[in-house]
């Protein structure tokens, strides 16, 4: 027996005896730098005989000790990956372990995991083995084992690889709820330095892809819909909220049961597909795709900008934004403009980030409204919507009596909650200071913003500069961005009632 | 001081109101029957719960208040307040002369801490859809059937299903602040329509139990934990496994986590348990 053959032998060995939790630490640490780990985006009762459904809130079932919530097995097929992206742990030319799941044995686990309520369903995505299709179609083996041989009916959101053919891609579609290819970087620029093995056209023609099939699938659904109700044949059988059991429930002393669970009550449930025949939907969650912060030299504004191209041009649900962190020296990544290269610069940068996301998507903000080529970037020390306001100091104070709800939300420290309460409780009588108190407002960044009753808030004065230190030395006594990270995933995921 | 005193159900609290307003009085307070204390100058009246009464406030609240209002009285009953009786009494009164106007005057101090509660209850709600952990049974003898158990034989043991996989058993147990697993039953019931299963809250004692989508409650005092099967705690180490794997060192942020995650909650949840962390 030669020495090459000895070798391979041994690592034949090797690979076969590492056991399921090795492999799962290892593909689970490869892919912990991926930021989207939410479940949200579609609701789909449950249906008898199959395990799981899936809630539009989204659902977070445990919260590690970095404080970001985990609600799916976030892992990749196989680490294993012949592209060499920097700012990647799994690129080929770093030397670390490799692991690959079996697509039965990947399913068994999520399974397992499910029927414990540890998950909310799976996060999957992989490295290129071999090449895009034959990495995605062993991730395709997974998941219709899970979806077909065992029915599961919980959420998946899949990645798809770049360079994947379109046949491949649709496959993954119907198969997922959500689905979605990574941008990576804001400019094409920072894309062609850091991933040369990935191309602009390779990453948009499936984003394009897949929003014409979300589009085509819905249009589908609804004319299939409005031929099933033409024939007004309703066979959808719901369960979980039957009232066969209100007497016993009424024996044992309780009769609260009324009260619908958080997500089995909503009236747009969406039946799973095929037990009723309904036809196969196409990733009903939508897509959605991330960016990397930090690891190339693109300013917040070009960010946003990319961001607000991704929201118009491919309906992307959501943007994720993944605050770089190091893995490896590659000296091709270059940190901040401006030199400040330390970790939690960018962890603040990403959640201002967000923040301004959330006011493009929901506060009907304008991208030049926050930034410009000019000002090209976010405020450590200031929230976005503070930024704004202090910027137009003019239409500032608005009373909280009268002023309209889309005022209302663009006052900082008001949000869309706070805009309902206030409009809510201004009906029975006006509100003074001690009122919004009472409605639990927060006042810290609002007072400065508001009058009530025609009355500024009395002991502070309307003045750029003492609104500008006002507001940032509260901002600087938190002392972290970790407090005022709270809002973003957080918000999302904690959605109650 | 006039004390009304009831069932503690739901349907004897809305008695109370119905007794309040065809007698035409106003209770300081409202009380369970059982460990009342007698004081001197206490009026006692006990309401009794008549289904005509309770489903005429019902249909009252429905119509004049709305189904909101409704969902948040039935998940404020729920909370472990010892006040929470005179909150939705008060809150029902101002509803039933105002109407939805004085609902919506959230800073109302008849209002307001019904709103409260309602948050504080819907939060706990929320924690325990997200933190309840099942472990898997033993399947061949069911732990209920055995005499050191006596206690739960009350319980009906979901019968093993053939088509439900092979009749095992997921248990789970909680320790919500509020009484809140009838609020959740239906979300477990559904989707764990597959897998008979029984959770049970060890700080109100007392324990759903499911199968194939239904589902009851039963008062159980001092359950004891079943033996979990053996592939369970391979599947908790697993997962044990993965919660560390996830975990970002560099953002690493503490006062987060139990933010989300109070600490009160820990000891169910096998991703925090110390012995597991020893292993490990
Ligand atoms: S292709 Fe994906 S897994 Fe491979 S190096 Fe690039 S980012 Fe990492």
């Amino acid at each position: 027996m030669t020495n090459a053959c000895l070798t391979v032998n041994i690592c034949l060995y090797i690979i076969e005896s590492m056991n399921i939790e090795q492999k799962l630490e290892i593909l689970t640490g490869a892919a912990k730098y991926d930021a989207a780990c939410t479940s949200s985006g579609v609701n789909r009762s449950a249906l008898p005989g199959q395990l799981g459904n899936a809630c539009s809130a989204g659902i977070c079932h445990s919260f590690s000790a970095d404080g970001r919530c985990i609600a799916l097995l976030k892992v990749l097929m196989s680490n294993d990956c012949k592209y060499n992206c920097a700012y990647c742990t799994n690129r080929v030319s770093k030397d670390q372990s490799r692991a690959s799941f079996e697509p039965r044995e990947l399913a068994d686990l999520v399974i397992e995991f499910y029927r414990r309520n540890y998950i909310e369903g799976l996060f999957l995505s992989s490295g290129v083995s071999g090449d895009p299709d034959y990495a995605t179609a062993r991730m395709i083996a997974a998941l219709s084992i899970l979806r077909n041989d065992y029915g599961f009916n919980g959420y998946i959101h899949a990645k798809g690889i770049p360079g994947a053919s379109p046949e491949i891609i649709s496959q993954l579609g119907y198969l997922v709820d959500r689905l979605s290819i990574n941008i990576e970087m804001p400019s094409s620029a920072s894309l062609q330095k850091l991933a040369p093995d990935k191309n602009p056209s390779a990453i948009f023609a499936p984003m394009g892809q897949i929003r014409d099939s979300i589009g085509e699938s819905r249009q589908y659904l609804l004319e299939w819909k409005g031929r099933r109700e033409s024939r007004n044949n309703d066979s959808g059988r719901r369960i979980g909220k039957s009232d066969d059991l209100s007497a016993l429930r009424l024996a044992a002393g309780c009769s609260t049961c009324e009260v619908r669970g958080t997500c089995t009550g909503l009236d747009d449930c969406m039946p799973a597909q095929r037990k009723l025949g309904r036809p196969a939907r196409f990733a009903p969650a939508g897509q959605a795709t991330q960016m990397i912060i930090g690891a190339s030299p693109d300013s917040d504004y070009d960010i946003l900008r990319t961001s607000v191209n991704l929201y118009d041009k491919f309906n992307m649900k959501r943007v994720f934004y993944s605050a770089y962190v190091p893995v490896g020296d590659s000296s091709l990544i270059q940190y901040e403009p401006n030199g400040q290269s330390n970790g939690s610069v960018q962890l603040v940068r990403e959640h201002r980030l967000y923040q301004s996301d959330w006011l493009l998507r929901f506060y009907n903000f304008e991208l030049d409204e926050l930034l410009s080529p000019d000002m090209p970037h976010l405020d450590p020390l200031l929230d976005p919507k503070c930024l704004w306001a202090l910027r137009n100091l003019d239409r500032f104070p608005i009373e909280v009596n009268r002023a309209p709800i889309e005022e209302l939300v663009r006052v900082p420290g008001i949000g869309p909650t706070g805009a309902q309460k206030i409009v809510r409780a201004r009906r029975s009588g006006a509100l003074d200071f001690s009122a919004l108190a009472a409605l639990r407002i927060v006042l810290k960044r609002a007072q400065w913003f508001i009058t009530a009753k025609g009355k500024y808030r009395e002991g502070l004065k309307f003045e750029h500069q003492a609104i500008y230190q006002g507001l940032t030395s509260e901002e600087a006594r938190k002392r972290s961005f970790q407090q005022a990270r709270k809002l973003e995933e957080a918000s999302r995921q904690l959605v109650l009632f | 001081m006039l004390i009304y005193t009831y069932d503690n159900t739901l349907e004897g609290l809305l008695c109370c109101i119905f007794d309040a307003y065809t007698r035409n009085e106003q209770p300081d307070n409202i009380a369970c029957e059982q460990g009342l204390q007698y004081q001197l100058e206490q009026v006692l009246h006990p309401v009794v719960t008549v289904e005509e009464h309770w489903s005429r406030v019902r249909k009252g609240i429905h119509k004049k208040m709305g189904r909101l209002a409704w969902q948040k009285i039935c998940a404020c009953y729920c909370a472990s307040t010892t006040d929470k009786e005179m909150l939705i009494y008060r809150y029902l009164r101002q509803g039933f002369s105002r109407g939805r106007v004085a609902l919506d005057d959230i800073s109302h101090p008849d209002i307001l801490p019904i709103e409260e509660l309602y948050r504080s209850v819907g939060m706990e709600q929320q924690r325990m859809i997200m933190f309840v952990r099942f472990a898997k049974v033993a399947t061949t003898k069911s732990p209920y059937s055995e005499p050191a158990h006596s206690k739960l034989s009350t319980i009906p043991v979901p019968s093993s299903d053939p088509k439900s996989n092979s009749g095992e058993i997921y248990y789970a147990t909680i320790n919500p602040k509020h009484n809140v697993l009838p609020l959740v039953m239906d979300h477990f019931a559904a989707r764990f329509n597959i897998q008979a299963f029984i959770i049970y809250d060890e700080v109100h004692q007392i324990a759903g139990i499911s199968e194939s989508g239904q589902w009851m409650l039963s008062q159980v005092e001092d359950a004891q934990p079943p033996e979990v099967s053996l592939d369970n705690e391979e599947y908790q180490d697993l997962w044990k496994a993965f919660y560390d794997a996830i975990c970002i060192p560099e953002r690493i942020n503490e006062k987060r986590r139990q933010q989300f995650m109070p600490k009160r909650l820990w000891k169910h949840l096998p991703e925090m348990h110390p012995s597991r962390d020893a292993k490990t």
